[in-house]
């Protein structure tokens, strides 16, 4: 057989299976069900398992949050690696960048809020808290990831410990997103934005300034300043993971 | 797991074995109910096996107490299909009830490839050699 | 099926909102009528799960309401909602059809049924933003009825529509079957008069009225001025 009869019998072959795959769901249809939605309408099992749920969830994290994560990421390994300016100035840069990443991780989780869902939200069989809990899981590992990359360069670079380091970034970013949960918890819509994003500028500001104005900002001798805002940071945080798990959902409570 | 769709599945398989539209929705309400209390899967290809397990047994065992009818109905011809309906009715009575039913859930009720390797307890390689081998003598039979 | 509300109450600081109401919800439409602060809102909230209320019980069937099973028979329709930008009608459909349990492929065909149910079938590719108030009410009452709720409510739907697309609501709700509680709050008498199998009316966070309705009437709203005759309607 020649290779175009050939071609065409694998052709034709391909084309009949389907014909009679098509074919087949006649042969085997039943009469329509008469009691289906009666049943499933009684019997209301979740569909949905808990995994697949947070894989849902992670597509709803818009593009641009981890674009511009990265990008931000980016640019403090840029600022940290840059080894013609003196090291107090490469801290700042880095410092002053990072309460922006946790704002954009705070508009993520708190998009609900911000766009006035959380009222179609919290009813839903698996409510508000359980997106907040997703997001939060997801962003706040995603994040964790990128500082904890940053970490041994800031350490290198800036010849420090890895725990000096870590609490040098560790404290803008909780400073911030305890800050931002706090925020978005009592405004809602467009002024919590307005809100959070002054608040993100004011810690940046405050890292760049400070550290010209105090020297020893960046010195071991001021670490313990450090601890303290980051143990303050983490205790805010902490009971807004309460609040936000534990609470049946009471909105506007403190509007009305 | 899409319950929706998936009672439609199982429906169609019991009536397939029924032949009784009202026994046939009693038994996958039952099936459902039934699987619906028992424990939680590994994955989802055993969730899928467990329920099409019920759902044989509860028809095997409604069948016991009336007689089987041969695979015989009003013939469904479909006025766009060119394909012989009878023909391919005649021929699928040829097959065993095996491949029969292999081929409801396969290419009617497109049940995933890694369940039915479960359910009939073939490899993935013997699996697709069966079914080519079952659209192989259909089309043959068709051709005639 | 039956939603019963015992005792429910709301008090924020100096102002009782919702004082002590209880009632009895069967299937069908309940019609509640009051005007606007007489705390049917709050009381809708408190139904849905969404306002913690300050005492009293609502179950339906035995199920509370702080619980899963509770939010798995509900749909509700709040009075304002918003979207999130750049998200389609069936974007906005399938995402909450999420937060409902639904799995992806069940929640494509449900989306389809209920974007042609509500006639917005042929806009569901095109921007929420784009749409009129009318189309975002319509998508409203669809997501209400992604789950196939057993209990479904609906606060002020008509607020801000035109007439056309009043009667075309309306008609919406009445086509919705007899096995689920529909709960409609509105202050428009027309909403309710030709379609509830059921009356409330509400003043001043109580009830006031509770009775089966005879759509054949026509004076719902010589009824309602009685009521609320002295009071500021």
């Amino acid at each position: 057989m020649s290779k175009e009869a050939m071609g065409k019998e694998v052709i034709n072959n391909k084309f009949m299976n389907r014909k009679v795959i098509e074919a087949l769901s006649e042969q085997f249809m039943a009469p329509p069900s008469q009691r289906k939605r009666e049943f499933l309408k009684k019997y209301r099992r979740l569909e949905l398992g808990r995994l697949e749920f947070l894989m849902i969830q992670i597509r709803y994290i818009h593009w641009c949050v981890w674009f511009t994560s990265i990008v931000l990421s980016g640019l403090m390994l840029r600022a940290l690696t840059c080894a013609d300016r003196d090291m107090t100035w490469n801290f700042s840069s880095v410092s002053a960048l990072i309460p922006f990443l946790a704002l954009l991780a705070i508009m993520e989780v708190r998009k609900s809020e911000l766009y006035w869902m959380e009222e179609l939200e919290l009813p839903c069989r698996i409510s508000l808290q359980g997106v907040l809990f997703a997001r939060m899981t997801i962003l706040g590992v995603f994040h964790f990831i990128l500082l904890a990359g940053l970490t041994p360069v800031l350490s290198s670079c800036g010849m420090m410990s890895i725990n000096r380091a870590g609490i040098y970034l560790l404290t803008p970013y909780l400073l911030t997103a305890a800050g931002g949960m706090e925020v978005t918890r009592r405004i809602h819509g467009k002024e919590s934005i307005l809100a959070c994003g002054a608040g993100a500028f004011l810690i940046c500001i405050l890292e760049i300034i400070v550290p010209q104005v105090q020297p020893e900002f960046y010195q071991p001798s001021s670490l313990h300043w450090w601890r303290l805002a980051l143990a303050g940071a983490l205790l805010v945080m902490a009971a807004e993971l309460k609040t936000e798990i534990g609470k049946a959902g009471s909105l506007y409570e403190e509007a009305l | 797991m899409d319950i929706d769709a998936q009672y439609d599945k199982i429906y169609r398989f019991c009536y397939y074995h029924m032949k009784n539209r009202t026994l046939a929705e009693d038994i996958t309400q039952e099936t459902f109910l039934r699987w619906f209390s028992s424990d939680t899967y590994r994955d989802r290809n055993q969730a899928l096996h467990y329920l099409y397990t019920i759902a044989r047994n509860l028809c095997i065992n409604e069948s016991k107490r009336k007689i089987t009818e041969q695979f015989t109905e009003d013939i469904k011809a479909s006025a766009n299909d060119p394909l012989d309906a009878i023909a391919l009715r005649l021929a699928l009575e040829k097959l065993s009830d095996q491949d029969r039913e292999l081929i409801l859930l396969r290419y009617v009720n497109k049940e995933p490839v890694g369940f039915l390797c479960e359910q009939y307890g073939l490899s993935r390689f013997a699996l697709y050699r069966r079914l080519k081998r079952i659209l192989f003598s259909l089309k043959e039979e068709l051709r005639e | 099926m039956e939603l019963i509300v015992r005792d429910l109450t709301k008090q924020y600081k100096d102002k009782l909102v919702v004082d002590h109401v209880s009632l009895q919800l069967a299937e069908g439409i309940n019609g509640l009528l009051g005007a606007n602060g007489a705390g049917k809102t709050t009381i809708m909230r408190m139904l849905c799960g969404v306002l913690k209320p300050t005492a009293g019980t609502i179950s339906l069937d035995g199920i509370d309401v702080s619980s899963e099973d509770y939010r798995a028979l509900l749909g509700y329709l709040p009075q304002e909602f918003g979207y999130y930008p750049d998200f389609t009608g069936e974007d906005f459909l399938l995402y909450l059809a999420a937060l409902k349990g639904l799995t992806r492929s069940h929640a494509k065909r449900r989306a389809m049924e209920l974007l042609e149910l509500v006639g917005l079938a042929d806009v569901r590719t095109k921007k929420i933003k784009t749409w009129s108030g009318g189309m975002r009410q319509r998508l409203g009452i669809a997501q209400a009825l992604l789950n196939d709720p057993r209990l479904l409510i609906v606060d002020e739907p008509t607020a801000g529509l035109d007439p056309k697309e009043r009667v075309r609501f309306r008609k919406l709700i009445a086509g919705l079957g007899n096995d689920t509680i529909i709960l409609l709050s509105t202050h428009i008498v027309a909403d309710v008069e030709q379609i509830a199998d059921h009356m409330l009316m509400m003043a001043s966070g109580r009830i006031v009225l509770d009775e089966p309705w005879n759509k054949e009437r026509a004076d719902l709203e010589q009824l309602y001025l009685e009521k609320f005759g002295g009071e500021g309607a």
